[in-house]
């Protein structure tokens, strides 16, 4: 049984499969394991992710670019961002239609359309990679944590018309976070993970509190315009002007020659995340002629350090206002290869630990995968999100008398913020002139604003010292509490 | 609050307060579990604290599995030695860790199910089987429960691994790997718990040598009395049992043996193969050989040190040497001098008294006594020291008169003479005691006897071997006084030189004397013969050259060359009356002459 996962980011794409215990992410046609997510429509043809992105400056305004952004906006939000872009939107019966010059004739796409083609380019990946066939392919997408509704259901609709059987929506920072297993196998743990995502042209930040294996998101926060692709552009500007300084010749008006500064921009910063200098050749830039030159690291880094100091300032905001601290910081997005940025990370979160074991591009996608595996096709679930019923605090219980250390010791039964209804056992080896006494305590670990609920004194039980006493705590929906000690 | 109490079951129920909405991604195994409503129906073993429940829920499991189970074990209670009461008592799972509690609790629940008492109906086959089986958990538990047996048979466990890893297992990379396992499955036989580990690489020092002196005074509980062949119950007599307990014995001592041996070997065998150790040996051997190092280098400077000094030392003591030979040479300088100042005054004085000897003719009254007279002069002379010479010749000086100072001679001659008279007496005193030395002794010559000396120098000329001794032997055989002692050769050296220095009067006095003395003894015979001898006597070549020859010959010499053939020849042509060997002798009478006459002119 094959399982799929979808990460469908701004900038690229990718798709993962996990089959038993295995996880891989799947290579496109052209050997990537990432496809950019650009469409482009060419001589009455639809071409999907490189093929449409190397088209790009010759078809500009054929070539859709950043369309996941246009998912369930209306028009006067579209046209706002259309306006960045090359290509052009109408408003057609309330709905945003991009226009297509398809072999002379004007056609209209709309979002999910437009969407629908990428899909179906990663459906063709997914089935390749699999061996599979059909339709119908179980998987699980992911989205933006910021995603509406509206946005998550054209998403759903995009790629079940493409083929995929979608199972669940899940949010793109918890996948992340999924893809490193945190907080699965020993669910006693307490986490407090940062995602950082710096993408194409994107920076989202979001905490999850890991407790009890589920995933909490405490903070988020997003900024647009803020990732790889302005920092392509601030390179590029910087070659231009080499080359105005080299070659008398300011390119920085030709659109055509501004992009192929930026491809060889990006390519020059993929090299820099490994080697220390880059060389970038153009071949006949502008007028014909070429343009060489050699990029060093340090340039680089002094060049993309605002931006980077930019994204640090954001993440401090976000954790200014919580009351814990983060333990472990994952990385998603390709920009977070750039390794000074992982530099300032650790210097702003000391504590910290950095996970960036797996690819920063593809671990949503496995992250999904993954979730897609565990999914019972049966088990009914409710798309849209509603919160859950928690415990609003935490029930501790607290060892009085005689024990080996002296102290009265401090068992947490119950931590805070866990959905109802639920069972939960401890297992304590006691001594039988012990007490037990359970109080609620709005923190995990220790009694603080405390009220004592109950207490079991070993008195009364007939105890095996040896033997560890079972206690189960219960409660209902309603908040009601039972817990029994068995000996 | 509600409170139940049961009697291993306490129940409490309570209100919590009130549940908040919380939103959760749904994302996770938990989730999924929660979402299917699972996680809320309590699977609570996933909740709980992993290992102890599992322990905790050992009980029910041990109860299940048992029953499914102990038909496999094919048990005989017959062969129950050999069974494996663990099993037997569904503890395999806990095995030696089994505590009492576990084991009673095993039995008794055994015990509720198959013992035959509790059985009802008819008894079948299955009923055997299980009163089998019951047998067989007495039996084990017999054994279990009794801490000596149990420990018997913990000794012999079946599950345990004795096996050590071969050695080429061990290398380096795979040292903890390998051995870590078989270690702490061995550390259970030790009467001392909390064994050390085995450790890492990066264990200290400290660590490494505690592991390794626990495991080499490895002290085992294990022994093997339930390996016994023989069972003492069954013995018939007092001998018997004794022989089965000297045969269990010596069993069991040699399984021990083995046993020591075994874990003595695995520790030598991780000792050798330890990096480690290695690495420690490594790191100890550096420290020596720097520390040798240093040592060498402290003795090597201090050997220079002392070369140093050593040379030092050399340096100043040779300085003191030259000053001290420089010091020395200075003062054999002035000796040197003052003796050559001396021997000059001496030889001054010498001079100036032979002088004044001299003009008083040697104070000798006649011809006849002046070698004599001479002779004591010398003797004088060289007699007396410096300052008496000096006193002696003084006072002849200021003697105005000719006879004060000869009066003065002889008087200091006299006294000499008595002195050495007395001298030589000693001498002759000694001699005659055999230990004389005669060439001490002042030997007097006769007239006679200088004549011969004279006459024998210029026989035997210089260079003639042992010259000296030659003439002694000829003046001794040739002397007509053979009273007087011989001569020997240093009398005869300082007799030459006396006459040597005495200059040649005294050499023409004794020719003299002897010619007179010769005269006077054969005159009167002698005289006639004489006389008539002096007519042949007159030889022709003897002829006195004449004027006019000395003329004609120089002539000839001056016509004829020197380099002409026959030159003698031609100017004996030129001289009828004379030989051409008269010429030659002539010509070298004339140079001599002239060569005398030139000799005259440059002295004056």
């Amino acid at each position: 049984m094959s399982s799929f996962g979808i990460y469908f980011g701004s900038t690229s794409t990718s798709v993962a499969l996990q089959r038993e215990e295995r996880c891989e992410v799947l290579s496109n046609e052209t050997g990537s394991r990432t496809t950019p997510a650009c469409v482009a429509f060419q001589e009455g043809e639809t071409l999907v992710g490189l093929a449409a992105q190397q088209g790009q400056s010759r078809n500009e305004t054929n070539t859709f670019v950043n369309i996941k952004q246009f998912l369930g906006k209306n028009f006067p939000e579209a046209e706002e961002l259309v306006g960045k872009h090359p290509f052009s939107a109408e408003e057609v019966d309330g709905k945003v239609k991009f226009k297509v010059n398809w072999l002379g004739k004007q056609k209209y796409f709309s979002t999910v359309q437009l969407v629908k083609a990428l899909f179906q380019g990663l459906r063709d990946t997914a089935m390749a990679g699999s061996g599979g066939t059909g339709q119908n392919l179980p998987a699980v997408i992911t989205a933006p944590y910021y995603f509406s509704d509206i946005q998550k259901m054209e998403l759903r609709e995009a790629a079940d018309s493409a083929g995929f059987k979608v199972l669940r929506i899940i949010s793109e920072p918890g996948a992340a976070a999924f893809a490193y297993g945190l907080g699965q196998d020993d669910p006693t743990k307490n986490d407090s993970v940062l995602v950082f995502h710096l993408g194409g042209d994107s920076l989202d930040m979001t905490v999850i509190q890991v407790s009890v294996g589920m995933y909490q998101v405490l903070a988020n926060t997003h900024v647009f315009g803020m990732g790889g692709q302005v920092i392509d552009t601030m390179v590029a500007e910087y070659l231009a002007s080499e080359f105005h300084r080299t070659n008398r010749v300011d390119v920085s008006g030709n659109r055509k020659a501004m992009h192929k500064l930026r491809r060889a921009a990006e390519e020059a910063k993929r090299t820099l995340s490994t080697s220390k200098v880059a060389n970038i050749y153009v071949d006949s830039l502008y007028d014909g002629m070429g343009f060489e030159h050699r990029l060093g690291k340090p340039k680089f880094e002094s060049m993309c350090s605002p931006v980077l100091s930019k994204c640090i300032e954001a993440m401090k905001d976000v954790l200014k206002e919580l009351d814990q601290p983060v333990n472990q910081v994952v990385l998603r997005g390709g920009s977070t290869r750039i390794p000074l940025l992982k530099k300032m990370i650790l210097a702003a979160l000391p504590g910290a630990t950095i996970l960036d074991g797996l690819a920063p591009d593809e671990v949503v996608a496995i992250g999904a995968a993954r979730q897609c595996s565990l999914i019972n096709e049966k088990a009914e679930f409710e798309e849209v999100s509603t919160p859950f019923k928690c415990t609003s605090h935490a029930i501790i219980a607290k060892v009085v008398g005689e024990s080996d250390s002296g102290e009265d010791e401090l068992v947490p039964l119950v931590p805070k913020y866990v959905p109802l209804p639920l069972k939960m056992s401890h297992c304590l080896l006691l001594t039988k002139a012990q007490q037990i006494i359970f109080h609620e305590s709005e923190s995990d670990r220790e009694l603080k604003n405390e009220r004592l609920l109950a207490e079991i004194c070993t008195r009364d039980l007939k105890l095996d010292c040896s033997k560890p006493v079972t206690i189960t705590c219960s409660i209902t929906k309603n908040s009601k509490v039972s817990i029994s000690a068995t000996a | 609050l509600t409170r139940t109490t049961g009697k291993r079951h306490m129940e409490v129920h309570f209100q919590a307060a009130e549940p908040v909405l919380k939103h959760f991604e749904s994302i996770g195994k938990w989730f999924e579990l929660f979402n299917q409503g699972k996680w809320a129906l309590g699977d609570e073993k996933e909740f709980s604290d992993g290992k102890k429940a599992e322990e905790d829920a050992s009980d029910d499991e041990v109860e299940k599995k048992d029953d499914a189970s102990w038909r496999n074990l094919a048990l005989d209670p017959a062969e129950w030695k050999s069974q494996d009461h663990y099993s037997v008592m569904g503890l395999e799972k806990l095995r030696y860790k089994a505590t009492e509690d576990d084991i009673k609790r095993a039995y008794r629940q055994l015990v509720l199910k198959h013992h035959p008492d509790k059985k009802s109906g008819p008894s079948s086959q299955a009923d055997s089987e299980d009163d089998a089986y019951f047998q067989c958990v007495k039996r084990a538990y017999d054994v279990l429960s009794d801490p000596v047996r149990r420990r018997a048979y913990d000794s012999i466990d079946p599950e345990f691994d004795e096996s050590l890893p071969s050695a080429s297992d061990i290398t380096a990379e795979r040292f903890f790997a390998v051995l870590s396992p078989v270690f702490e499955s061995n550390a259970r036989w030790s009467k001392k718990q909390a064994v050390p580990r085995l450790g890492d690489g990066d264990s200290t020092v400290d660590e490494v040598n505690d592991f390794y002196s626990f495991w080499y005074d490895f002290q085992s509980w294990r022994e093997f009395s339930y390996l016994d062949q023989e069972d003492l119950e069954n013995a018939e007599n007092r001998e018997e049992r004794r022989w089965i307990e000297k045969q269990n014995k010596a069993a069991r001592q040699l399984r021990k043996k083995e046993e020591v041996a075994r874990i003595r070997t695995l520790v030598d065998m991780t000792y050798g193969c330890d990096p480690r150790i290695k690495k420690f040996k490594e790191e100890e051997r550096e420290r020596k050989l720097a520390q040798k190092k240093a040592k060498e280098e402290a003795t090597k400077a201090a050997a220079e040190e002392r070369l140093k000094r050593q040379k030092e030392v050399e340096e100043t003591e040779k300085k003191r040497k030259e000053e001290e030979e420089a010091r020395l040479k200075e003062e054999a300088a002035a000796a040197k001098k003052e003796r050559e100042a001396k021997k000059k005054e001496m030889k001054k004085e010498r001079k100036a008294f032979r002088s004044i000897c001299q003009r008083y003719g040697s104070f000798s009254s006649s011809d006849f006594d002046l070698p004599q007279r001479l002779d004591d002069v010398e003797h004088l002379c060289l007699a007396l020291p410096v300052d008496k010479l000096r006193e002696l010749r003084k006072s002849m000086e200021e003697c105005s008169a000719d006879e004060g100072a000869k009066d003065l001679f002889f008087a200091e001659l006299k006294r000499l003479k008595d002195i050495e008279f007395k001298a030589t007496e000693k001498d002759e005193k000694l001699k005659e005691d055999g230990r004389g030395d005669g060439s001490k002794a002042v030997t007097v010559w006769s007239e006679e006897e200088r004549r011969l000396l004279i006459k024998a120098v210029k026989l035997y000329p210089a260079g003639t071997v042992k010259r000296y001794d030659v003439i002694a032997e000829f003046i001794n055989s040739h002397s007509s006084s053979g009273s007087t002692k011989p001569k020997v050769a240093p009398d005869i050296i300082t007799q030459i030189k006396l006459l040597q220095t005495a200059g040649s009067a005294l050499k023409d006095q004794v020719n003299r004397t002897a010619f007179r003395r010769f005269d006077q003894e054969h005159m009167s015979k002698v005289k006639p013969t004489a006389a008539a001898e002096q007519e042949p006597t007159k030889r022709y070549d003897n002829q006195p050259w004449t004027a006019e020859e000395q003329k004609s010959l120089e002539e000839a010499l001056k016509a004829i060359p020197p380099s002409a053939p026959n030159r003698w020849d031609q100017i004996a042509e030129k001289l009828p009356r004379r030989s051409k060997k008269e010429c030659v002798q002539r010509c070298k009478e004339l140079v001599k002459l002239v060569q005398a006459k030139k000799l005259k002119v440059s002295t004056q």
